[in-house]
């Protein structure tokens, strides 16, 4: 063998590092079911809109300035002075929300496969964690521009510690570093932003796609293809990802772009729901908004949170109410996975709680009186009530199941 | 059930929910809003626009994230126009249009200082400045001697006034104001139709103002578009050309 070739280079690494063997084991004979459908692009769209929010976040913390007196304006400086500044900053608001959009989509694949059952219980339980940290990541973020709703929502999010019993009060002062959100609230919200949760997100997404890789994709007819494996140990009905999965994403990719970039340059403010009218005025600390309500995906927890009027019980409810996402392996005793071999009682269930939360995302919206208070008490009732009814669903036996079919469908 | 429709449901709610309600910032106020039909498309009427602000506006209101050379480039003037028409004295091209009112006098005049209105018509929205602009009448009860109806107890005369005329509240039995109408005696130079061209004209400019890259943007989104369209394509051959082997 040359030793000049491109496959003497390649020994020489494989020596050293191995290169080789990580490719096959990630990309080329990492095998993945034949038939997964377009719900299983969602994963590596979220990896997309990562890098997409760390390489516009980058360009921001060019220029952006983490202080009380020249936040609002540096924001304005980019969107006006630095060249492509705004590309950037448009970016960086859409990619935010379309995080949401594409992991709310991932989450609700493994709820249509049961992509959270055994074996995969971890890979569910980082992802729920990496959804928290998500949402930490994104509310920090929100501060930063510093206009009237970002300082306010500040305000609200972080007073909510009050309610931890004897410490509370005190507790909230140290963690905004003064009496009211100031200063020093941005600085530590910024550097959490740009480099403490980022960090936990990306270990987290390595943790979470090595955890994947170890027990390998689900598939939509609920068959585990490593059982059924040719001489040479290939899944029969699985494909490699690399080139058949990444072409088909690349795909997905491109109409994914589509759409981002229709948003970014002709709805940027998308109607008022990714970027708010009211944050267009600098944060005033004297001058309370009419109204204050979080960015529409972390509505759903709002509306649990003002329609309860005990404060304390909400916020319990409120953390409760994603907190409970981490048990599902274990609530759901169900003997199959996909949907589309579970029981009547399960996809009647999964309507209903899909309808719930789109509800409580609406109700986060409305002003906390009357009617919206009502709805959000008895929608909140059914979220948790769609766990409880799961359980009883399926360890009591009621749950009538279709056989698990030998092959996959294609 | 199939999963194709199922996908459609629930991806149509969600689009549905995303169109439903869109959350303009102008709240506690339900006035019906004017329309000024202007587009940032219409460079004339931006330029129209900047100069009546220069003339009527900018002796108390700032603007100060926007560039005087920036406005000149995007209106395609050139510095004769920003001289003559803009900035009037001695004023550098690259300086953020200021207004020469200490605002220390306008809490003294007015009870506050002017708002700088570089970003007014994103917080506030096109329609409020224009309707803002439209429904001053006369108050006696007021310091300046008008009120507002989109902006009650405002602070800011009606300094358009001699443009307009004056108008005057009509009201039901609970003393509500339910309409304007034109004081006889009071009538203003321009038209009905003159004036509202010309708010509509200062309406432009401010939006333009809240953001200036807003119509390049938009030219420019068309381009990436298209763009993306012919790469997604070449991206379905592939995928189809990859895949025809597995779904046989």
């Amino acid at each position: 063998m040359n030793r000049l070739s491109l496959s003497g280079l390649q020994q020489w690494m494989d020596d050293r590092f191995p290169l080789t063997s990580t490719w096959r084991y990630h990309m080329s004979e990492y095998y993945v079911s034949k038939n997964v459908n377009w719900w299983y692009l969602f994963g590596s769209l979220a990896i997309l809109v990562l890098v997409i929010q760390v390489v516009s976040g980058v360009w921001l913390m060019f220029y952006y300035q983490p202080s009380a007196e020249r936040a609002f304006s540096s924001v304005e400086f980019i969107m006006r002075d630095v060249d492509w500044g705004w590309l950037m900053r448009y970016m960086h608001t859409t990619g935010a929300s379309a995080f949401f959009v594409v992991i709310y989509l991932h989450m609700y694949r493994s709820l249509l496969y049961g992509s959270y059952q055994k074996p995969r219980e971890l890979l569910w339980i980082t992802g729920v964690l990496l959804y928290l940290v998500l949402m930490a990541e994104a509310f920090m973020g929100y501060v930063l521009p510093w206009g009237q709703l970002s300082y306010w929502a500040g305000q609200v999010i972080i007073s909510l510690a009050s309610v931890v019993p004897v410490v509370g009060e005190e507790l909230v002062v140290w963690l905004q570093g003064g009496y009211i959100v100031n200063e020093a609230t941005l600085g530590r919200l910024y550097a959490f932003h740009v480099i403490g949760l980022p960090l936990v997100l990306i270990g987290l997404t390595f943790v979470h796609i090595v955890g994947l890789h170890h027990v390998g994709s689900s598939s939509p007819d609920g068959v585990e293809i490593k059982k059924n494996k040719d001489a040479n140990g290939k899944p029969v009905d699985g494909i490699a990802f690399h080139p058949y999965i990444t072409v088909k994403d690349l795909f997905g990719w491109g109409i994914f772009l589509i759409l981002f970039c229709a948003v970014m340059f002709f709805a940027p403010t998308f109607g008022g729901f990714f970027i708010e009218p009211p944050n267009f005025q600098e944060a005033d600390p004297l001058q309370t908004p009419s109204a204050i309500h979080p960015v529409w995906y972390f509505q759903a927890w709002y509306a649990m949170l003002q329609s309860i009027p005990n404060q304390a019980l909400g916020v319990v409810v409120m953390l409760g109410a994603s907190a409970i996402l981490l048990f599902l392996p274990w609530i759901d005793r169900g003997q199959v996975g996909s949907i589309r071999l579970r029981g009547l009682g399960y996809k009647i269930g999964l309507g209903v709680f899909t309808i719930t939360f789109i509800v409580l995302t609406w109700l986060g919206k409305q002003e906390p009186t009357g009617l919206p208070v009502i709805l959000g008490q008895i929608f909140t009732v059914i979220y948790f009530g769609y766990f409880v009814f799961l359980w009883a669903y399926t360890y009591f036996g009621f749950e009538k199941t279709k056989p698990v079919p030998e092959r996959v469908t294609v | 059930m199939s999963m194709q429709k199922k996908n459609g449901i629930v991806l149509g709610l969600g689009l549905a929910l995303a169109v439903a309600g869109p959350a303009q910032g102008s709240a506690g106020s339900d006035v019906e809003m004017m329309d000024p039909d202007v587009s940032h498309h219409d460079r004339a009427s931006i330029r129209k626009g900047a100069e009546l602000y220069a003339q009527y506006c900018v002796g108390c209101h700032s603007l100060k994230y926007l560039r005087y050379k920036r406005l000149a480039e995007d209106v395609g003037a050139d510095k004769q126009w920003l001289e003559e028409e803009i900035m009037r004295g001695d004023k550098d091209p690259y300086d953020h249009i200021t207004s020469s009112m200490d605002p220390q006098d306008g809490v003294e005049w007015f009870g506050l200082a002017p708002p700088d209105l570089s970003l007014t018509a994103r917080a506030q929205g096109e329609d409020w400045i224009y309707t803002y602009l439209n429904t001053f009448y006369v108050d006696e009860d007021s310091d300046v001697g008008y009120n507002n109806l989109v902006q009650e107890g405002t602070s800011m005369p009606h300094v358009l006034a001699s443009l307009q005329g004056d108008q005057k509240a009509v009201r039901d039995d609970h003393g509500e104001v339910v309409d304007l109408e034109p004081v006889e005696g009071e009538e203003g130079r321009l038209s009905q139709e003159e004036y509202r061209e010309m708010t509509a004209q200062i309406t432009a400019f401010l939006s333009y103002a809240a953001e200036p890259i807003r119509a390049d943007r938009e030219r420019m989104g068309v381009w990436v578009i298209l763009f993306l369209i012919v790469f997604t394509g070449v991206f379905y051959l592939l995928y189809k050309e990859y895949w025809r082997d597995i779904k046989k």
